[in-house]
């Protein structure tokens, strides 16, 4: 059985239709990329997954309960976190304190400070300072970390790579294995097509708020992932 | 929006034609004891229109409109008393003082926003209020008397005073109706509705909320000087009071807050309510507050704002239809 | 001589202030409320201490622990009852409906218990005092002082080190992505909110014991409580507490100088901060290079 499954779902931001009738599955112990150019819904269909938009139609179930209508702190509480675009850390805190907010959660799990910095040991030594003070690969281990800290079974990464350069980016997507090997399935939404098809088992393709392609990304063609991702039928 | 904007147009016009000749000869059929009520009613809207212009077309929620009633009273008593001008002419002047004022006082308090801007007006009017209490000249917390108008005919007093609370009503629409459609009127209700977009298509948000603000206190002051020359005597207690306050936020608040009429409908349930409930003190006040919080609660765009969205009917609509967005 | 102990005495009558202030900044940091019904909580806790205080063992001062208890749960309802309900990106509704507020509660007031000045008796104690550096100061305006220092103190550590105050500070950070984390941002306003209100209630309680004041004594309050925060510099913590003493020190000072004066001078002074600094007086007091 799938951990999430939305069905024809359509949500709004603002007046603004951004994501129209789409479905889609994760399985347990998966990694799901979704990708698709600037606007094409992306960040608005996590966002209404994980409750923070409302203003959406359809079904949303996680793991067999209707989570559709649910508040984003439950939803969370069952177990569905997301770290952020932009990874809104809570600059006034410190890094430990950020971690121990995701702790709050009441969620039990693998997921504990000691466990955190042993995934991250660059945060160990960083963990009295202000969070706001740290480079952007620092505080993105801080975001993924602090999402982790609430112990759920689907952590969602919108763009996580955004903004960072090609060896922390690295870093950062070695850590998933360990990541899935805990038994936490991944949803990552990726402006970088290559990088979203090497870290994922399944891939969706978003244009104008639709799904327009979706398979095991081995064995789509470049070509067609193109296609779908700008919306031209000749190649490029 | 089920006129078209040209025969709305028209129709506004013809309203206000007949507003205008309607309130042209009202003084010969009323008793003078009407006559002072209307002067009142009308000038209590005024007071509303003027918050309610601030608050709804400009965006900016104002404690302190009271300083403005006040002031004009103030500028009217102490000048017509010096120097024995009908104050009659002087209002024009009470109008251009206010203003000055205001936009004086501008620079300082607009860097405090929403509840922070609001209260600091707020301020601003208890230093103006303990100021005139204990200023000997200015009659202190007794208050001054009107001395000009005690030799004029009383009645014709009366008339010119119903004349331009009157005015002020008709301006209170009319002339809002007017302004929010034009140039001026679009670029207050861009900088209320957002900031960021209205400075990006080149509109100057600072002065076009200057603009409003010297605007709405200069009406106010004019209306404050009209309302205190028909009783002849103010005093710095009753002219500052917050409570002015309490009267414009539930006209405004419960007729619709951001339109022309909703007011209108506000002032006559205040006026009604005064009426029920005169001698029960403060029963009536905590009515007041009370309804105020209920329409924040299920209704925060007033009765006129349930009016139109059941019945689609805005005869004074100022706003334009959006363009549809992308 | 006697300057510096007016002077003193506004220092003391200043932390009283800095309380009053303490209870809007804190909501104001947290939720970006401004709960303009503040001042007439004040006054309503001070009616809930005139009434409880008979009954106090040990020591009428003592009072202030059930009145904030009582507040801290007022705190809580109005904030799941009312408040939550118009947040928004648009604060006015919350606004307007808290002025509302303030107008119920302040008539209500009037008509139960009457439009007449009333004080909460401490008993000798008001009559109490010490000499200093040869001045002579009250022990209750030193004692009242002591407590909004611990007040203030207290707050800063437990929103420091506790995880409740740690919840607090991400939730005013950012409200959405505590949700993420399975935090209900509304039950922390609403525990914010208690807080707030159980400060206030605090301040005004010892207000009373101090001074006197009547059901319409909440304008001033909450008058002097936003003029607190603004020259702190809204929402800084210690510079409410600067605030506070340059508003008691300029009251007592003008006093000497012109009894009828009443608040004015504080609210001119409070002005002239304004013109001089918008960002308040923590801005004027810290130098340029360590501002982000």
């Amino acid at each position: 059985m799938s951990l999430l499954k939305v069905d024809e779902l359509d949500v709004f931001y603002g007046d603004f239709h951004a994501v129209r009738g789409v479905s889609l599955k994760v399985d347990e112990a998966q990694t799901v990329a979704i990708i698709g150019a600037n606007g094409a819904g992306k960040s608005t269909l996590l966002q209404a997954i994980t409750g923070l938009n409302m203003q959406k139609r359809g079904a949303v179930t996680f793991d067999g309960k209707d989570i559709g209508r649910m508040r984003a702190d439950l939803i969370a509480r069952n177990g569905v976190t997301m770290v952020p675009e932009g990874r809104r850390l809570f600059g006034s805190l410190s890094v430990e304190d950020n971690l121990l907010v995701g702790g709050s959660s009441g969620r039990k799990g693998p997921w504990t400070l000691e466990a955190v910095y042993r995934l991250f040991p660059r945060l160990g030594e960083l963990r009295k300072m202000q969070s706001s003070t740290l480079s952007g690969g620092q505080q993105q281990m801080v975001a993924l970390g602090r999402a982790l800290m609430t112990n759920p079974r689907l952590l969602l990464c919108d763009e996580i790579s955004l903004g960072l350069a090609p060896k922390i980016i690295g870093d950062i997507y070695r850590c998933f294995d360990a990541i899935r090997e805990s038994g936490v399935s991944i949803v990552i939404i990726e402006q970088n097509v290559a990088q979203a098809c090497n870290a994922s088992q399944h891939v969706y393709c978003l244009l104008e708020g639709r799904i327009s392609l979706e398979g095991d990304p081995r064995k789509l063609a470049m070509d067609d992932i193109t296609a779908a991702y700008f919306g031209t039928e000749q190649h490029a | 929006m089920n006129t078209s904007g040209p025969s709305r147009t028209r129709h506004v016009a013809i309203a206000a034609a007949v507003c205008f000749v309607a309130l042209a000869v009202t003084p010969m059929f009323v008793s003078q004891g009407n006559l002072r009520l209307m002067i009142e009613i009308f000038t209590v809207f005024a007071f509303a229109q003027s918050w309610n212009f601030l608050a709804g077309y400009v965006g900016l929620m104002s404690f302190g409109q009271q300083l403005f009633i006040g002031l004009g009273a103030y500028f009217l008593f102490v000048t017509s008393n010096a120097y024995g001008i009908n104050p009659f002419w002087l209002l024009p002047l009470v109008f251009v003082l206010c203003g000055l004022f205001a936009a004086a006082v501008a620079p300082f308090v607009f860097r405090l926003r929403d509840a922070y801007f609001a209260i600091s007006i707020w301020v601003i009017a208890e230093i103006v209020r303990l100021y005139i209490s204990q200023k000997d000249s200015l009659g202190s917390v007794s208050g001054l008397p009107l001395m000009v108008t005690r030799d004029m005919d009383r009645t014709v007093v009366a008339v010119s005073n119903f004349y331009v609370a009157a005015g002020l009503a008709f301006l209170g629409v009319f002339g809002l109706y007017w302004l929010a459609r034009r140039r001026i009127g679009l670029a207050l209700a861009a900088v209320r509705d957002n900031e960021g977009t209205a400075a990006a298509v080149g509109i100057n948000v600072w002065w076009t909320r200057f603009f409003g603000f010297v605007l709405a206190g200069g009406f106010a002051g004019v209306a404050g000087a009209t309302y205190y020359m028909s009783v002849f005597h103010v005093e710095p207690g009753g002219a500052f009071d917050p409570n002015w306050m309490v009267v414009m936020l539930f006209i405004v608040i419960i007729g619709g807050v951001g339109t022309v009429e909703g007011p209108i409908i506000g002032t006559a349930i205040y006026f009604l309510l005064r009426a029920w409930l005169s001698g029960t003190g403060n029963l009536y006040l905590m009515l007041l507050g009370a309804a105020a919080v209920v329409t924040m609660l299920v209704a925060s765009k007033g009765l006129w704002g349930i009016v139109t969205k059941r019945y689609g009917f805005e005869p004074f609509a100022t706003r334009r239809p959006s363009p549809n967005k992308p | 001589m006697i300057w510096l102990e007016t002077i003193a005495n506004g220092i003391l009558l200043g932390g009283l202030y800095a309380l009053i202030g303490l209870g809007l900044g804190f909501a104001f940091g947290v939720m970006r409320v401004v709960n303009v019904a503040q001042g007439d909580f004040i006054v309503a806790a001070a009616f809930i201490g005139l009434y409880l205080y008979p009954w106090t063992p040990l020591h009428p001062i003592l009072v202030i622990v059930p009145v904030a208890l009582i507040a801290f749960g007022i705190g809580i309802l109005l904030q799941r009852v009312l408040i939550n309900r118009v947040l928004g990106h648009d604060q006015i509704p919350q606004i307007l409906l808290t002025f509302g507020l303030a107008i119920v509660l302040r008539n209500g007031m009037v008509s139960w218990f009457g439009a007449n000045s009333q004080s909460i008796n401490v008993g000798n104690m008001r009559f109490w005092g010490f000499d200093f550096l040869g001045m002579r100061l009250g022990v209750l305006p030193v004692l009242v002082l002591v407590i909004a220092i611990m007040l203030f103190a207290a707050l800063r550590f437990w929103l420091n080190t506790s995880r409740m105050g740690r919840i607090i500070r991400a939730t005013a950070d950012d409200h959405q992505v505590v949700q993420l984390l399975g935090v209900n941002y509304r039950n922390v306003y609403a525990i914010a909110m208690g807080i707030a209100l159980a400060l206030s209630a605090v301040a005004g309680v010892l207000l009373a014991m101090r001074g006197s004041f009547t059901p319409y004594s909440g304008a001033d309050r909450l008058l002097i409580a936003f003029e607190v925060v603004v020259i702190g510099g809204l929402g800084s913590f210690w510079g409410m507490f600067i605030g506070g003493i340059v508003l008691g020190v300029t009251q007592l000072v003008a006093l000497k100088l012109d009894p009828a004066g009443g608040l004015m001078y504080g609210h001119i002074v409070f002005f002239i901060i304004l013109i001089l600094s918008p960002k308040g007086l923590s801005s004027i007091l810290t130098i340029k290079a360590f501002r982000k």
